[in-house]
């Protein structure tokens, strides 16, 4: 199948309704639900919103993903400074 | 000089950043250090386009980063709301600036001007010897009618401006960020531009009776 043609059947099927959560609005939610995230919630369970925002804006989920790797590097020390 | 202190609580961060130099300084020194870790990490772990630079490259990348990074906290301390860890909101913010930063180096020769006129970009028509097995002269026929319908769709239904931002973001994977500084607005007001784009689209294409399950066979089957 035509690459170009793909790309574009897949974008405009894949778009959400109307009153789902924009951009600016899911960037800042990111540090709030952290604290459940770490925990083992799902963001599709505790902001279903959010999710589907996710689910069709590759920048937001680019953001989403590199936040949670490094605060999962944070959390599991990875990150720290060499020990003097 | 002064102690470093890598935990701080919220209020002790704050006290510190808004404070005079002496306090600010070391401050400032830690939040830094502790955003270029984080990002350095991210840069050299998660980053398979970036694999390509020394470490030491990464590390420069990582450290101007986290310079930008912390001046942006620091001019929007008053919108810290205490809702989490500070240095969660920090990194927030951080990851921001990495990410806009990296997309405005991938695109950096982009150009809106050189998208061309609605709908060229698609095959001019259905090739019947594409694929594994020649397509039946029906199918040829219900290709480049489809064909027709989406050129048609794309021309008729969207604005130049929204089928220029659609066709960057789509097909060409041009950031929004990028998009944003070429069209003169902002990342959200594109956003929604082509969110409307999106769903202009895909009412015409339901009302035509064209299904995404519909299209994807009739032109992925060969």
């Amino acid at each position: 199948m035509d690459e170009k043609l793909r790309k574009i059947i897949e974008v405009i099927f894949t778009t959400h309704e109307e009153g789902e959560m924009d951009c600016p609005t899911c960037h800042e939610n990111l540090h709030r639900l952290w604290s459940l995230v770490e925990n083992g919630a799902e963001i599709s369970e505790i902001v279903p919103a959010l999710a589907a925002h996710l689910a069709c804006c590759p920048e937001c989920k680019e953001e989403y993903d590199a936040f949670t790797c490094i605060m999962r590097a944070e959390q599991q020390g990875l990150t720290s400074p060499p020990e003097a | 000089m002064a102690e470093r202190i890598l935990d701080r609580t919220n209020d002790e961060w704050l006290a510190a950043l808004q404070g005079a130099g002496e306090a600010q300084a070391p401050a400032l020194d830690d939040l830094k250090e502790r955003l270029q870790r984080g990002i350095f990490y991210y840069l050299s772990r998660e980053r398979s386009d970036l694999s390509s630079l020394s470490s030491h490259e990464l590390e420069q990348m990582s450290e101007d980063m986290a310079q930008d990074a912390t001046l942006r906290v620091l001019n929007n301390l008053d919108s810290f709301r205490g809702d989490s860890m500070f240095t969660t909101w920090a990194t927030r913010i951080a990851v921001r600036v990495a990410i806009s930063d990296l997309r405005r180096a991938r695109y950096k020769d982009f150009s809106l001007d050189n998208i061309m006129a609605d709908g060229d970009f698609l095959p001019a028509s259905a090739n019947p010897l594409m694929g594994e097995r020649p397509l039946s002269p029906e199918r040829v026929t219900e290709r480049n009618e489809v064909l027709g319908k989406i050129r048609a769709a794309l021309s008729e239904v969207l604005t130049d401006r929204q089928f220029r931002a659609l066709y960057a973001y789509a097909v060409q994977g041009v950031s929004l960020d990028v998009i944003a500084e070429e069209l003169d607005t902002n990342r959200n007001a594109l956003y929604k531009l082509i969110h409307d784009a999106r769903q202009k689209l895909r009412i015409y294409f339901e009302n035509q009776g064209l299904s995404m399950d519909y299209l994807i066979n009739l032109f992925g089957e060969s």
